[in-house]
């Protein structure tokens, strides 16, 4: 970064540093969001773990002891297939919250750089990429993604396009809709009045403020993101090799043992509803502390 | 208003035109061919060529394209390429179902969700809107399917309360006339068969009704306790107003602003979860139609259905724009 | 699914005289077809339940779960078995299939078997009397011939694209059908006579397609009108399906439901109907809600189940349907000659080493996947045909031994690289071989990496391509099956596989051996049944020396119902009749 650059930016970047630390000062104080923060983190761990703490192969089973229930060896039972149920939640949080990201790394940057030129821009440019956004608003997601995997086949990345599409349209909207309205702030004016240019100002001066509702909506995303993509394997959509453990295909095709087998739901179903609390209870911590107006 | 509402639906046109010509490139794209669907294990390079000439699908792309616009304009939605059926008669039948599942689950979520929401704001953070904060995350992040097995478990197969499937008791020969199945039971006049078939409405409601019901009960909790600090309100409880009476007048009122948008938003939500929903119970509704025809690349089916999906989307949130203008005069249309 | 079950209710041996002859569980054999027909004089001697059931409790609706909606109720232009279902309800045929037997083949409106001229080439049937059609106008000999030469006459397009079975077994409509003509001299005699001599007449007219309907119906009606969606007769709008069936159709709710009531004036009285009405639940595509619904009573009887639920659905006390024969043969397939699907030179793979494809054959464990994944429903097949088709030969199949997989892999001597394999699996697809291809393929890559292959699973949908790309050469290796269209070895030796079209070995295996083609070619212009079954044999000998497919199951896909109903009987092929079927509290 150069000298003059910074000159300029330095109100807005000492703001936001300050603004930053008093959140998290916030956020350090808020119960739930804590309890959030903890659950997303104990998945993490396990993510990262998984090839310590996990007793068995997630991908080998032997046929003949299917369906077992839970017991000492095998702390969560054992699928269809004789794996173990335990193994396969913990190597699936990797999958799980890698897709769930990723998804919503996608739909951020499609979103982001939609949003970022119809608001930057304005005008006709403004009117015809938002046009653009009502017609995938208008499709629900999910037929959307299912005409995605349909188009593009099955697979891991197939999904995450999906999920991460289907998302784009509602973060083009809410960085637009930022950027109008950061556009007739002071410091924009002030920047305008200095003789910045227009892609500069966008850059340097709207985004970096644009930037915290997007967090904290990304990680609102996450929590639906994992779910979302468990939609999709009900619906026969998931990724192409079965055998990878993931907590969405986990789920989808144990459903069917809901009565002779009901821990293979029950624990992978605990893993989703879980990640996606601690996503929600996190991204609404985030949301208050930043604002905190909302928290009273 | 009128001149917001002429304009907002010649906004839609090119809209809905744009999303046509899409739709009817990507179905192209896809792989498989709906001759597929019709031959199964039968499907001969002959017979496979000589249902695309029926179908009119040898013909080049634009042709096609053109085909499709001009029946469209005239009012004809086409037919299945896999059954030959009207779209708009199968339509008509199946678009009740996946009405009557949107109002249950609508009516579940703010019948609901509201009284929630204020029960919530009533006592920020405490313990009343612990639980309620914890219910409805659970109700956001539980799979539609998964909630929608296990209710059917508990209350159908082992209380035996309420059916598991379907919208009616076909036993009871409740004849299909307007194929909403609510008001097909009251022109019998039959107890039983009303009584049937709002029974078969129950769970389905409820499973769709989930996600809305936590985002309707946390929308209201957010905006009441918004509201309830403004001045206007801190005033009329200074003037000794009843608290139920500041509740109703002053606060429910402003706060409904916000609820309202989200409701609007729900629809198109509504409509997805509604694939899933169907086919969990059963019922014969567009969702799980527009699943089997995506499956079938039954274009024309798929196309039609996403149109009318579109718009009604976008007809529903122009209703939302204008129910604003009501529900809070300050807002003005011109 | 809407067409997932395409075909498995296609019915029959091809020859009438050999039919069922393994070793199958019920015994048709034993029972000569005239014991078994439906007709009053034969009832005493039935078999099935229905003489037992016809004494007890009448009336009643049933629901019944299909697999999925029909297609049109107009029978003569439906190739999928959930229209089939409800169509061998209402409209005969000339022949039919003794109730539980997949190809025994019974006269129904015929008063008996046919006399076959000595060329074959002349069929002479005589008809019952005194039968109305559901209308009230009379069955005869003008009915059936108006019948066959309404079908003969399909326009191009919509019609004949429908009536896929017409033209596959007539050779085609119009003149280029091998049906000449169809005379009806007097009023009970009917004469068909063919170009060439046709063995499969018989046995495919067994069909529900062929049923016979009112002519009198199909006129006013203007049943040919088309394009199809217009066409009220086919869409069930109205009077539909006029036959002379045991129960007449009332009303179709596209994607809900299909009614029939009991027909009061069946010609067979000693097999009425003894239920009022039956409901086909057309909207049950998921399987738990199917079993659900089961449970809580929203249907009586579900034409097919999954097999994982089969457990559960005998603890909560309901009756699982047994099927008996299978009609069907799951199998992984080996290219030996990849098609590039942009059309380019097709490339050999390691599956054009024979070494390789009897250790792929030796390495996998049929039974246990029998037992996981079809809950016992299934047999590990002895040949390449179910057991109990026309023209089976039981042969010494390879068995599951992972150290001679081992050894046959070694002998092949194929380089590590070659050792990384793509296995193919459909998706969103349940089929009667099939129920869950996901796991199935699961435990297939896993007995493969057991031996010492590198499996990645790929997958695509059904008809997303699978089905093309399958039969179409582009695909390695990967799981596939066939559903009878009838019980012979013509069906599934032939059509379904190892058929030559176009002077080259079928592009699925590319099992480049002109001898099989050859003896087949033999085999359907034989003249006589012994000769044929010899030459089939000699097929299946061939097959198993050179294993160009490794055939894994014959099922039995399982249905259940509650334990109010009786008298259903099963059959392999889901050719079910509900008139001896009773609901008794």
């Amino acid at each position: 970064m150069s000298q003059p650059i910074a000159i300029v930016t330095r109100p807005t970047a000492r703001a936001s540093r300050g603004l930053w630390r008093d959140a998290f000062r916030r956020l350090m104080r808020n119960g739930p969001a804590l309890v959030g923060a903890v659950c997303i983190a104990i998945f993490v761990a396990a993510a990262v773990l998984a090839s310590v703490i996990a007793p068995y192969d997630p991908t080998l089973g032997v046929l003949a002891d299917g369906k077992q229930g839970p017991s000492l060896a095998h702390l969560m039972g054992t699928d269809l297939l004789g794996r173990d149920e335990f193994s396969r939640v913990l190597y699936g949080a990797r999958i799980s919250l890698t897709v769930g990201v990723v998804a919503v790394f996608f739909g951020l940057a499609f979103g982001s750089v939609v949003g970022a030129v119809a608001g930057g821009a304005g005008g006709k440019v403004d009117a015809v990429l938002m046009r653009v956004t009502d017609v995938l608003l208008a499709i629900p997601g999910i037929l959307l993604a299912i005409g995605i995997v349909a188009w593009l086949g099955h697979g891991q990345l197939q999904i995450m396009l999906a999920v991460g599409i289907s998302y784009a349209p509602i973060f083009a909207r809410l960085l637009r809709g930022t950027l109008l309205a950061l556009r007739e702030a002071d410091f924009a004016t002030a920047a305008r009045a200095e003789g910045a240019t227009p892609a500069r100002i966008l850059l340097r001066h709207l985004m970096p403020n644009a930037l915290t509702p997007l967090i904290v909506q990304a990680t609102l995303a996450l929590a639906t993101a994992i779910i979302d993509v468990a939609g999709l394997g009900f619906l026969g959509l998931g990724p192409g090799d079965p055998r990878v453990a993931e907590w969405g295909e986990m789920l989808t095709d144990s459903a069917r043992f809901l009565q002779s087998a009901p821990y293979l739901i029950f624990f992978p179903g605990a893993a989703i509803v879980l990640s996606a609390i601690g996503f929600n209870l996190l991204g609404d911590g985030l949301r208050e502390a930043i604002d905190p107006r909302l928290k009273r | 208003m009128l001149r917001f509402i002429v304009r907002r639906v010649i906004g839609a046109i090119p809209v809905l035109f744009g999303l046509s010509i899409i739709l009817f490139l990507f179905l192209r794209l896809l792989p498989g061919d709906p001759a597929e669907a019709i031959l199964g294990q039968h499907a001969t390079p002959e017979l496979t060529a000589q249902i695309r000439t029926t179908l009119g699908l040898d013909q080049p792309l634009y042709v096609q394209y053109v085909n499709y616009l001009v029946r469209l304009l005239h009012g004809d939605f086409g037919s299945s390429f896999v059954d030959g059926k009207s779209v708009a008669d199968t339509f008509l039948v199946r678009f009740p179902g996946t009405i009557e599942l949107t109002i249950g689950a609508l009516i579940f979520a703010v019948g609901l969700g509201i009284p929630l929401g204020r029960l919530a704001a009533r006592h920020p953070n405490g313990w009343v809107d612990g639980i309620v904060t914890v219910v409805s995350l659970f109700g956001i992040s539980i799979p539609i399917f998964v909630l929608g097995y296990t209710l059917v478990f508990v209350f159908g197969v082992q209380l035996h309360w309420l059916p598991a499937l379907g919208q009616s008791d076909p036993r009871l020969g409740i004849p299909q006339v307007t194929h909403f199945a609510v008001i097909d039971a009251l022109l019998t006049g039959r107890p039983n068969a009303i009584i049937d078939s709002f029974s078969h409405l129950v769970l389905p409601s409820i499973a769709l009704g989930s996600i809305p019901l936590a985002i309707v009960t946390r929308i209201t909790r957010a905006s009441v306790i918004d509201v309830a600090n403004e001045d206007y309100v801190r005033t009329a409880r200074a003037k000794g107003l009843a608290e139920r009476r500041v509740d109703d007048r002053h606060i429910m009122r402003n706060a409904w602003l916000p609820v309202a948008t989200v409701i609007g938003l729900q629809v198109g939500g509504l409509l997805a979860g509604a694939v899933l929903t169907e086919t969990v119970f059963s019922w014969n509704g567009v969702g799980s139609w527009v699943v089997s025809a995506i499956q079938n690349h039954d274009y024309i089916v798929v196309q039609s259905l996403i149109l009318i999906f579109a718009t009604i989307f976008l007809f529903v949130n122009l209703i939302v724009d204008i129910s604003y203008a009501f529900l809070n005069p300050r807002i003005r249309y011109s | 699914m809407l067409r997932a079950r395409t075909g498995s209710l296609l019915a029959a041996a091809a020859i009438v005289f050999a039919a069922c002859g393994g070793s199958a569980t019920p015994s048709p054999s034993a029972a000569p077809s005239q014991q078994a027909s439906p007709s009053a004089a034969a009832a005493s001697a039935a078999p099935s339940p229905s003489a037992a059931a016809s004494a007890a409790g009448t009336g009643g609706t049933l629901v019944v779960g299909l697999d999925g909606d029909m297609v049109f109720a107009d029978p003569s232009l439906v190739s999928d078995g959930n229209s089939l279902y409800v169509a061998n309800q209402v409209v005969e045929g000339l022949v039919g299939l003794t109730p539980g037997t997949i190809g025994d083949v019974i006269p129904v409106l015929a008063a008996s078997l046919p006399k076959i001229s000595a060329d074959g080439k002349t069929y002479t049937f005589t008809l019952r009397t005194g039968i109305k059609f559901h209308d009230g106008s009379d069955f005869n000999a003008a009915a059936v011939k108006f019948n066959y030469d309404r079908w003969k006459a399909y326009a191009k397009g919509d019609l004949q694209d429908n009536a896929y079975y017409y033209g596959a077994v007539f050779g085609g409509f119009g003149d280029a059908s091998n049906l000449a003509s169809v005379d009806a001299p007097d009023a009970t005699t009917v004469v068909f006579n063919f170009k060439t001599p046709q063995s499969n007449f018989l046995v495919s007219q067994t069909l529900a397609v062929f049923g016979i309907q009112s002519p009198t119906a199909l006129q006013k009606d203007k049943a040919d009108t088309t394009p199809l969606k217009d066409n009220k007769y086919a869409q069930g709008q109205g009077e539909s399906m006029v036959g002379t069936g045991p129960f007449m159709f009332k009303d179709w709710v596209t994607g809900d439901h299909v009614t029939v009531v009991k027909n009061p004036n069946y010609w067979d009285t000693a097999h009425a109907a003894q239920l009022d009405q039956i409901t086909f639940q057309a909207n049950l595509k998921d399987s738990t809600a199917k079993l659900q619904a089961l449970q809580a009573g929203g249907i009586d009887l579900a034409e097919t189940i999954s097999p994982a639920d089969v457990a559960t659905a005998k603890s909560s006390g309901l009756q699982i349907v047994d099927r008996g024969q299978s009609c069907n043969t799951g199998y992984l397939g080996m290219n030996q000659s990849l098609q590039s699907a942009s059309g380019g030179a097709a490339t050999p793979t390691i599956y054009a080493n024979k070494d390789v494809r009897f250790a792929v054959a030796e390495a996998l464990n049929k039974q246990g996947y029998i037992d996981a994944f079809y809950a016992g429903a299934a047999k590990a097949p002895q040949s390449w045909l179910p057991a109990g088709t026309t023209g089976y030969k039981a042969e010494n199949m390879p068995a599951f031994d992972v150290n001679a997989a081992k050894a046959s892999l070694a002998k092949a001597g194929l380089s590590a690289d070659k050792l990384k394999i793509d296995l193919y699996y459909p998706s969103n697809v349940v089929r009667p071989y099939m129920p869950d291809p996901k796991s199935l393929a699961q435990a297939i890559a896993g007995d493969l990496q057991a031996i010492g292959f590198t499996v990645a699973l790929k997958t695509e949908d059904w008809h997303g391509g699978y089905v093309s790309h399958a039969t179409g050469g582009n695909f390695p290796l990967f799981l596939f099956g066939w559903t009878c269209d009838w019980a012979g070895a013509d069906n599934f030796l032939y059509t379904a596989w190892f058929g030559w079209q176009n002077g080259k070995p079928n592009l699925q295996f590319g099992w480049n051996n002109p001898q099989v083609n050859t003896l087949m070619t033999q085999a359907l212009q034989a003249t006589s049944p012994d000769a044929a079954n010899a030459l089939w044999a000699q097929v299946q000998d061939l097959a198993v020396q050179d294993m160009p497919t490794v055939p894994i199951v014959n099922s039995t896909p399982p249905g259940a119902y509650v334990s109010k109903v009786h008298g259903f009987v099963g059959a392999g092929n889901q050719t079910e009749l509900f008139n001896s079927v009773s609901i008794q509290p």
